[in-house]
């Protein structure tokens, strides 16, 4: 079929620019240059949602992170100097390299295994059938699901996140009083 | 469901154009740099100082809250379209949801994050 | 459903089809509307405030200077395009084109007649696609602020982005209303929807305020039918309407809320390095704003495109009529929009710029607390009410005359609030004249005070 064909490429040419900007983040040596890559690696997020029919998920994604990466600027200003972020300063932390690296090859490791095996696409959330999310989107479309969702299958975590961000607001307090 | 592909084409139109009229002027536009023409302006004055270095911005604890109020933004349409049907359960979901997250409110305000002099 | 299985269907069968024929037509309306429109509006806002400054603006360029925009628009486009010695390249170069972009993604959300939107189209999330667009802009404000490798434009950039951030919230949470009334209709006779789901589909929020059942007297159905103006969604939630308003002069940097373009302290805010071309996207950008929250207000309080005509020439499927009628709806559409850029105009001209803490304390101590006790209190009287077993109607009467009640009360509290941080800003010089006054008077010498007194 065409039209799996045409997914498939959005889907690598989609792929290899994500990561390409995502690489981008941690390669930039300018904090400013790094935050605007994550964007751009958010948008592409955002292009992949799109890619499977979900608008409001897309318009979501853009819409937080667009505000999120806001703050990251405002930090990146008012905590780094930008010309020292680009002078090459010797790490104090030598020995956290060694232990991300290792992290990062079991992260992979443990990813493609799950990949692979096929393990993570057994979800716990009804995937057929007509209390499954995607019958709902179909017949009752994009928001209403997504709303129905939130509002009756996971309000409980729904609840917990407010706590959660109540909790990162007082983290963020104290970070900001301290400098 | 409707597609998805005109608000694409629109998006790529909207981006070449932008593109596009930047090509236009540096191609029609005149170039001849000098060194005064090129140099920051600060009222005709030479530069005293460039801007890169860190200064602090009053507006950080501002846009933490702007997250916050995003998110609860995002939770409030899907709540609004729905609320026929949701009821009394979805309204007192939201007063609880909107309860926690006052407390942050008020704890930053009382914090001083919505003073500017 | 798949994206691509559009594309390829589309493609295939579909290129030369009526739905293909209403993209080209839309995307070229939008285009021109855009482009036109900053012209069009330069022109006027600098007549408008001529009148209002009785003064004659612009009248040597042509018939009583109505080509002063044109040759301004030539003059920009054949200017140097000056790159700042150390700026940061890059982004000092792309930041006028991510910022012009999103602006003209956004109108891809407005129907401008019943056959001029978008075809099919995922804008059934036509109000949050139109906020994340905007949200955008202000990454573009903060690169170009930042890449100046200028002082004043840096704070512009920051001063812009905390003012766009903070202005955001409320003008999302003041359109949260509107959906709500959406769902409370929906499904109702005559009206769009089923089910009682509401919409932030801008298509249907013009249908929810037109609903009209014919009469089968011919000169009614023409005047009324789709043109219900006691339908319109300012009458249930005026407040809305202001402060949304209120944002949407925040959110596009205008007056009284320009500070981050404030001449007598920052040049010119993030645009200060620009020249050229690229300024003017960033004026062509800010023009762009202006028209789309004109343009938004315009759908989802004052009926859109509604007006005598529209829907009974265009239900009569004849294609002339139909043209004619969408002719209709397109003026209509467009006169709604530029009146209420009018009145931008009007409040740039009246009133003078907020001080950075006023600014700031206004939304998030006024707008923010008082557009979420408006969603609470909608939800809460629609319970009521509905659990009581009343109609819908006096739902809908109850939340206007308490949201029409609560205009006043808005107006009020920001007269208070204006003089009480007036009066705040301003009490230690009061304080010092009041020293000044109970001092005695100094001893003269030859008719002028021997000494000049120490400044408190």
């Amino acid at each position: 079929m065409t039209s799996t064909l045409v997914i498939q490429i959005s889907f690598f040419v989609l792929a290899i620019a994500s990561t390409a900007s995502a690489l981008g983040v941690i390669i930039f040596k300018n904090a400013v240059h790094s935050a605007l890559s994550l964007i751009l690696t958010l948008l592409f997020l955002a292009l992949f949602y799109l890619q499977l029919g979900a608008m409001f998920i897309a318009i979501v994604q853009i819409l937080i992170y667009a505000g999120a990466i806001m703050v990251l600027f405002l930090f990146v200003v008012t905590m780094l100097a930008p010309d020292a972020s680009e002078s090459e300063v010797r790490d104090p932390l030598r020995w956290q390299r060694i232990i991300a690296g290792v992290l990062g090859v079991a992260l992979v490791g443990a990813l493609s295994y799950l990949l692979f095996t096929g393990v993570a696409t057994q979800s716990i959330v009804t995937t057929a059938g007509v209390n499954s999310l995607s019958h709902m989107v179909d017949t009752r479309g994009n928001i209403e699901a997504f709303g129905l969702a939130l509002f009756h299958g996971f309000a409980f975590p729904f609840e917990v996140t407010s706590l959660l961000i109540v909790v990162a607001i007082l983290g963020a307090l104290v970070f900001g009083r301290r400098t | 469901m409707a597609t998805t592909l005109p608000i694409f084409i629109m998006v790529a139109l909207a981006i070449l154009f932008g593109v596009l009229v930047m090509v236009i002027t540096t191609i029609i536009g005149p170039k001849k740099p000098t060194p005064e023409k090129l140099a920051p302006y600060e009222c005709g004055m030479q530069e005293i100082a460039a801007p890169k270095r860190r200064f602090p911005v009053k507006y950080l604890l501002t846009g933490m809250l702007f997250i916050v109020f995003d998110i609860e933004i995002v939770s409030f349409y899907p709540l609004a379209i729905l609320m026929r049907q949701l009821k009394v359960f979805g309204l007192i979901e939201l007063l609880v949801f909107l309860l926690i997250l006052m407390v942050g409110y008020i704890y930053v305000w009382r914090k001083g994050a919505f003073t500017w002099e | 459903m798949l994206l691509a299985d559009d594309a390829v269907t589309q493609l295939i069968h579909g290129i030369i089809s009526w739905q293909f024929l209403q993209f080209v037509v839309t995307f070229l309306v939008i285009f021109v509307f855009v482009l036109t429109g900053a012209v069009i509006l330069v022109l006027a806002e600098r007549k408008i405030m001529a009148w209002m400054q009785d003064r004659l603006g612009p009248i040597y360029t042509g018939p009583w200077g109505l080509l002063q925009t044109v040759a301004d628009m030539i003059k920009l486009l054949l200017k140097e395009d000056i790159r700042v010695a150390d700026s940061d390249k890059l982004l000092f170069l792309l930041s006028p084109s991510v910022f012009i972009a999103p602006v003209i993604a956004a109108f891809a959300v407005l129907p401008f007649s019943p056959y001029i939107s978008l075809p099919g189209t995922g804008l059934a999330t036509g109000i949050v696609y139109y906020v994340a667009m905007s949200s955008i802009d202000v990454v573009a404000v903060v690169m170009a602020g930042y890449s100046s490798n200028n002082k004043y434009s840096l704070i512009g950039g920051l001063r812009a982005a905390a003012q766009m951030i903070s202005y955001e919230l409320p003008l999302v949470l003041a359109l949260v209303g509107v959906v709500m009334l959406t769902s409370v209709l929906a499904g109702a006779p005559g009206y769009p929807g089923h089910d009682s789901i509401g919409t932030i589909s801008l298509r249907q929020i013009i249908d929810f305020q037109g609903v009209w059942h014919k009469t089968g007297n011919p000169v009614l159905d023409f005047i009324f039918e789709g043109n219900t103006p006691w339908e319109w969604f300012i009458l249930i939630q005026p407040l809305m309407l202001v402060i949304y308003y209120i944002c949407g002069l925040a959110e596009t940097n205008r007056a009284p809320f320009d500070l981050p373009e404030a001449e007598s302290e920052l040049v010119a805010g993030y645009v200060t390095e620009y020249s050229g071309v690229r300024w003017a996207m960033f004026y062509l950008g800010e023009y762009g704003n202006m028209t789309i929250v004109s343009a938004i207000a315009t759908i989802l309080f004052l009926g859109g495109w509604s007006g005598p005509g529209v829907a009974y020439l265009t239900g009569l499927n004849v294609p002339v009529w139909g043209l004619v009628g969408n002719l209709l709806a397109l003026v209509y559409f467009i006169v709604k929009v530029y009146l209420l850029c009018a009145v931008f105009i009007w409040v740039r001209a009246t009133l003078p710029r907020l001080r950075s803490d006023q600014l700031m304390r206004f939304a998030w101590l006024i707008l923010i607390p008082i557009t979420l006790g408006n969603i609470l209190l909608t939800g809460a009287l629609f319970l009521l009410i509905s659990g009581l077993g009343l109609p819908t109607w006096v739902f809908l009467t109850v939340t206007g005359v308490i949201n029409w009640a609560a205009l006043f009360g808005f107006i009020w509290v920001v007269g208070r609030a204006t003089v009480a941080t007036t009066r705040r800003a301003q009490a230690p010089a009061i304080r010092a004249r009041l020293r000044a006054s109970t001092t005695p008077a100094l001893p003269l010498r030859d008719g002028i005070p021997a000494r000049v007194p120490e400044l408190p």
